[in-house]
């Protein structure tokens, strides 16, 4: 997922699972989705935008080309998906786009998606930023690339930093500090002088630092199990002064003015900067649940085992998204209330609550009641889905062929 | 993200048991998107694997085979996931633990 705050239009645009997203943010605290109808692409992962031209790009649809209209909405100008083109990172500089791809580096197209170039040298690239008449390249094979890029069609590269395997994303502030998301590390750069960077600062991120937003002294990373806000003031000295748990996986995070976006998988959330303390500090102020496509829900039976009226007072789940229906009432002995609960989710990605009744018992005033959401998923006891997957070499395996085996299936990721 | 278990698994179940009726595949499923066949190889290059290693690059593996980890109420861990699937495709085992003793016991069982 990508995060791209648009201040002018107080907006924020997501490259998301379930396609291209705008989010109206002028009032944070109560964001809306303003993307109606099928969102253009699937499985996106990154977005770019320059005035009005909006850039998605992801493994499964390639590049899209979206035109703002305002308001959130917009036109669909045009798609660049060749073959085996694989997209990651990209930014607009000038007229040109540049786009980082795997197995490939960074191909420059100009505004109507056309080949101009590439950035000589790059092979492998994951992400890329700019800033005036500089960009800054994530490649798997040469590291942290520093290219003249004043004329936008036309890049030279000046300088490239080894910095170690797995990394993901970067970002810049205006002081040139850069600041990468590499998986076990979260890497501090000091490129203010563009022909020699020089990594400041090297620390453990205690998750996969997966994405990176740097704005001023403050850097926020996406962490995979948690988002990890950093004070990059003094870069060499790079300290941790926030953590928040994910509720589903810290996958993108963008910082604008003193709000900090995060994608949470299913679930966009803003949090609100308290500079007025000791350290700075970001308060949680609103979330929005992503293009519910799956309805997940099930029943409660509560029911009143005492010889004295039951009150319930509140039912409440930890998690937002669940919904409860009705969440207090009164039951007279052995009657039974029916509660719902249901939850809209847009991926497929199990989660679990903590929920609490609240009521008038005299034993247990809060009883807890532990959820577990799983959409599709399997459990010991189903019969295994079946599934069609390429091994290295191109030729497809079914599980189905193993019938009459015992199967022993490990899913791993090599990122 | 790791797939520290994999030579344990090569040579503590595939090496063993493949010839008892029992297949151990390693499958890359990875829901971040950028995962790529030449990545991939390099990964397990230096494994010497020999069990069958596929790559679900789509992660539609991964959303069709989730499951809640009951041992982190908080944190659904996404990697790495063991299944046991029996010689007639039911579920027999499923875990976000890399527990071989485990794997083997459920395999002796279900010989």
């Amino acid at each position: 997922m990508d995060v791209v705050p648009d201040p002018d239009a107080k907006l924020v645009y997501l490259a998301a699972y379930a396609g291209g997203l705008a989010i109206d943010v002028e009032d944070p605290t109560n964001m809306r989705l303003t993307t109606s109808g099928t969102p253009p692409g699937r499985r996106m992962y990154w977005a770019a935008q320059s005035d009005e031209d909006l850039v998605i790009t992801g493994r499964e649809s390639g590049l899209i080309h979206l035109e703002l209209t305002g308001a959130g909405g917009w036109t669909q100008q045009g798609t660049y998906d060749p073959d085996g083109f694989n997209p990651e990172g990209l930014a607009w500089i000038g007229e040109a786009l540049y786009v980082a791809a795997q197995d490939q580096g960074v191909v420059v197209l100009d505004g109507s998606l056309a080949v101009m170039g590439s950035v000589p040298g790059s092979s492998n690239a994951m992400d890329i930023v700019v800033t005036d008449t500089i960009a800054y390249v994530l490649d798997r094979d040469h590291g942290l690339m520093v290219v003249d890029v004043s004329d936008a069609f036309d890049p030279q590269p000046i300088a490239e930093l080894d910095i170690g395997e797995g990394a993901q994303s970067l970002a810049i502030n205006d002081k040139g500090v850069v600041v990468v998301a590499a998986g076990g590390r979260v890497i501090v750069i000091d490129a203010s002088t563009p022909e020699a960077p020089e990594i400041v600062a090297d620390l453990e991120s205690g998750g996969t630092a997966f994405r990176v937003d740097v704005a001023g002294d403050i850097a926020a990373v996406a962490n995979w199990q948690d988002t990890r806000i950093y004070d990059i003031s003094l870069p060499e000295c790079t300290y941790l002064i926030g953590l928040e748990d994910a509720t589903d996986v810290s996958t993108s995070v963008a910082l604008q003015d003193d709000i900090l976006y995060v994608g949470d998988w299913d679930v966009f959330r803003a949090y609100q900067l308290d500079a007025g303390g000791a350290s700075p500090e970001y308060t949680a102020v609103d979330y929005l649940t992503l293009n519910g496509q799956d309805e997940v829900e099930t029943t409660l039976v509560v029911r009143n085992d005492g010889a004295m009226e039951l009150d319930v007072t509140e039912i409440r789940c930890d998690d937002e998204r669940i919904q409860i229906a009705p969440t207090s009432f009164t039951l007279a002995p052995e009657e039974i209330e029916l509660v719902r609960l249901s939850a809209s989710l847009s991926s497929t990605n199990p989660w679990s609550s903590d929920c609490t009744i609240a009521s008038n018992d005299e034993d247990e005033s809060e009883a807890s009641l532990y959820l577990d959401v799983n959409p599709t998923g399997v459990a010991v006891g189903d019969i295994a889905p079946d599934w069609s997957v390429p091994d290295l070499d191109g030729n497809i395996h079914n599980l189905s062929d193993y019938a009459g085996k015992i199967v022993v299936l490990t899913l791993f990721s090599s990122l | 993200m790791c797939a520290a278990e994999l030579p344990r698994l090569e040579t503590d179940v595939w090496l063993p048991y493949q010839d008892d009726g029992v297949v151990v595949i390693a499958m890359s499923s990875s829901i971040i998107g950028s995962e790529n066949p030449t990545d991939l190889a390099e990964y397990i290059a230096g494994m010497d694997l020999t069990m069958p290693v596929l790559a679900d690059y789509s992660a539609d593996v991964y959303g069709d085979y989730a499951f809640t980890d009951p041992q982190s109420a908080d944190w659904i861990a996404p990697y790495p996931r063991e299944y046991v699937i029996g010689a007639d495709g039911e579920l027999l085992y499923v875990s976000a633990d890399v527990d071989v003793p485990a794997i083997i016991d459920v395999i002796e069982a279900n010989r």
